[in-house]
């Protein structure tokens, strides 16, 4: 199995400093075109954000870790559709903010609920795409503010930045970024959806996306990776 | 409260307007009432109802005078 070049079973290798750090790769969930990125490092694994569980099930298989460390950036039902699936087959510790953990649990705050007429308006209102309302069990480990975990020989760092939802969080490693649903590629964040706060967002998200350096690699919930630049900068408003 | 001060309030609260602006309101009628708004205003309605919207209907769910009868299929009557 290739798994270090792109190839049509939807994973592919990272690009940018990440991939100094762990073995990277990304999987993008073909409904909702969400991002599930997997790392690992020596003998760690670490999901963020499961997307579609066929498309983990042969790279873990493959991989076979004693366990996998699970990471949330928000609690929208597209960034955690394979949770519970990984959490019935593999031994799985999962981590996110205290919100996050929270609304996970809920159809409406993981937009779960709405997702098909979410779908109908982004595909251009041409047809329905089945989607099911799921939720979740609570995060194994929950944080308020930030946490430090290791993996490997080197650290993640994350970070709650609510705004986009109460939950959101970005994580950091080896000096790259995974953004979550803040700083996706030609979209702006949105703050309207299901406990979102622009006023949040103001306050706690935009100063610290702000403070990013140019150079950084950002790895979004949504689209390929990109180093921060001014384009990027003038485009989000940071 | 009555079904439709229930309703009427939540239209109000979403898309800030009167009581006498409503009847008039419909689906990207206003910026506010956009799909995000709508995706909102669905999710208000069923937690006040205690309903849970099919999608179809949540597509039909076209104006205020329309959702009423959207509602009427739930069993929730607002007149």
């Amino acid at each position: 199995m290739a798994l270090s070049s792109n190839d049509e079973t939807g994973f592919r290798a990272c690009t940018g400093l990440i991939r100094e750090t762990a073995e990277a790769f990304s999987v993008t969930d073909p409904v909702t075109d969400s991002n599930c990125y997997l790392l690992k490092n020596e003998d760690a694994c670490v999901l963020i954000d499961p997307n579609c569980f066929p498309k983990l099930l042969p790279i873990l298989q493959e991989w076979n870790p004693a366990s996998v460390l699970v990471l949330l950036t928000h609690e929208h039902c597209d960034h955690i559709s394979a949770l519970n699936a990984l959490r019935e087959q593999f031994h799985t510790i999962t981590v996110s903010s205290r919100s996050c953990s929270l609304g996970i649990q809920n159809t409406r705050l993981n937009m779960s609920r709405l997702m098909e007429t979410f779908l109908y308006y982004k595909n251009g209102e041409t047809g329905i795409t089945p989607y099911a309302p799921f939720c979740c069990e609570p995060a194994d480990l929950c944080f308020d503010g930030e946490i430090c975990l290791p993996f490997g020989g080197e650290t993640l760092e994350i970070k709650a930045l609510p705004g986009h939802t109460p939950g959101s969080s970005v994580i950091c490693l080896g000096g790259g970024i995974f953004s979550g649903d803040y700083l996706l590629p030609g979209e702006q964040v949105l703050t309207r959806l299901p406990g979102g706060s622009q006023e949040t967002y103001e306050v706690c998200a935009r100063p610290w996306l702000r403070l990013i350096p140019d150079g950084t690699w950002i790895y979004p919930g949504h689209g390929r990776e990109f180093q921060m630049c001014g384009k990027v900068r003038e485009f989000h408003g940071l | 409260m009555t079904h439709l001060e229930t309703y009427n309030k939540i239209f109000r609260g979403m898309f800030r307007k009167t009581d006498e602006e409503l009847p008039e309101l419909k689906y990207r009628g206003i910026a506010l009432w956009d799909s995000i708004g709508h995706m909102d205003l669905m999710g208000e309605l069923e937690e006040a109802f205690d309903i849970r919207i099919d999608t179809q209907d949540v597509l039909d769910f076209t104006s205020y005078e329309k959702g009423k009868e959207v509602l009427g299929r739930y069993g929730v009557v607002i007149e």
